[in-house]
């Protein structure tokens, strides 16, 4: 297991660890639970695809670069909520 | 969502991408608009995987590959990777054998730029836009594969006048205030909703049951301002309603839903520039019940969750609409 695999299961540990039960938010604590909630590098990897946000503006620069467009389309904007 | 993880963070799904020119969308005003770039969609659409498709829902998400000139090369709708490579190596295979007049539209589509009619034209240039992330707290029955580890994300707009109600009127006074309501009830009622695995409705304003949030200067150091904000929300109701997607789509039953958590957050605001420079909250407590799209139908009893709110930074993807954006009443 990797150190910052490591690293990061002894946070969620911790975490488990000190709020069993009821877990509350702290001015102590703070940080932790911001790190918790926070998308990890590894889950934002569909970022690395340099998306644009609508499909005209995919249409403008794939007609000036005679490529293809791939669209994805979902309920809900799939860099937002959906 | 899913498809954020096991498709789009695929190397050979990525690498496939790079011939193409990528864009993500929201498929219901391109369902139902009448301006150029939600008419070539329709069109387009027909041709693919949920063509002339009404039951059990007439939605056309997915993923398609198409030309400039609005031609249907492959679609589908998939959260396998592998599937969706073959799609794409489908695409170009198509995208080959055509000629560049049907390829390309005739004329230069960024004439028509000014009819396409977006939200984005709401964007608070000069306001607050904030990242917002939701996650489940640890728990043993959290659920299994992608459920355990689900997060959503979605933003949350201010206008500058908006954002200013953030701070007291007099930066030297380090008493605590009120934000106000309107502020604090936006974020109860849109923002702190349970989307962690998937989409779900916001809620009424007489779901609200409290939405308290106060503000206080804790440091002035030149222009900058730091502001420590502290909050309880909570939403609750009750009524008739799906919480399965299709299975129960026809048979909604009594339900629940609601949300109720306690905020701490740290801001700084630049009086020379007028804005926030840094800003984050958390919001840590409780949810229970589902909807029909949040993927809760096997998860309806209370459990804890967690919000995180980020200042957003300026690319094009950190502009995206927030998702119950019509219930700002911006017009």
């Amino acid at each position: 297991m990797s150190y910052v695999k490591r690293v990061l299961w002894l946070a969620i540990g911790s975490l488990l660890c000190s709020f069993a039960g009821a877990q509350v938010l702290s001015d102590d604590n703070f940080d932790r639970w911001l790190a918790f909630i926070l998308p990890k590098p590894a889950e934002c990897r569909f970022e690395a695809i340099p998306w644009r946000t609508s499909l005209w503006s995919a249409v403008i620069d794939a007609q000036k670069e005679d490529k293809p467009i791939l669209l994805w389309a979902m309920n809900g904007h799939p860099l937002g909520c959906t | 969502m899913i498809a954020r993880r096991s498709v789009w963070s695929d190397p050979e799904v990525q690498k496939l991408a790079a011939d193409f020119i990528p864009a993500a969308d929201a498929v219901h005003r391109l369902q139902r608009g009448r301006d150029p770039e939600a008419l070539l969609f329709q069109l387009m659409a027909e041709h693919g995987h949920y063509g002339g498709r009404t039951v059990p829902t007439d939605t056309r998400q997915g993923t398609y590959a198409l030309t400039p000139s609005g031609r249907f090369l492959a679609s589908i709708n998939t959260n396998d990777a592998k599937r969706m490579a073959q799609m794409l190596e489908t695409a170009l295979a198509t995208w080959h054998a055509l000629t560049r007049n049907e390829r390309l539209m005739a004329d230069d589509p960024a004439l028509k730029t000014r009819e396409v009619v977006r939200v984005e034209r709401f964007f608070p240039h000069n306001g607050l836009v904030l990242r917002v992330f939701s996650r489940d707290l640890p728990r043993e029955n959290i659920g299994k594969g992608w459920q355990a580890t689900a997060w959503n994300q979605d933003f949350a707009w201010f206008k500058k006048s908006e954002a200013r109600l953030f701070l007291p009127q007099d930066f030297s006074d380090k008493s605590t205030h009120n934000v106000p309501d309107a502020v604090a009830r936006r974020i109860a009622r849109f923002h702190l909703v349970d989307n962690v695995r998937g989409q779900t409705s916001p809620y009424d304003n007489n779901a609200l049951r409290r939405a308290s949030m106060q503000m206080q200067v804790t440091d002035r150091k030149g222009s900058i301002v730091s502001i420590r904000l502290e909050g309880e929300f909570k939403t609750s109701t009750s009524g008739q309603w799906s919480v399965s997607g299709y299975r129960d789509m026809n048979k909604p039953s009594q339900q629940d839903r609601g949300v109720e958590v306690r905020l701490l957050g740290r801001a700084k605001y630049d009086q020379s520039k007028q804005r926030f420079i840094e800003f984050e909250m958390v919001a840590i407590g409780t949810r229970w019940g589902g909807t029909q799209y949040n993927g809760r139908g096997d998860d309806l009893p209370a459990a804890q969750i967690g919000f995180a709110f980020t200042l957003a930074g300026d690319s094009p993807s950190e502009r995206v609409t927030p998702a119950h954006f019509w219930g700002y009443g911006w017009r």
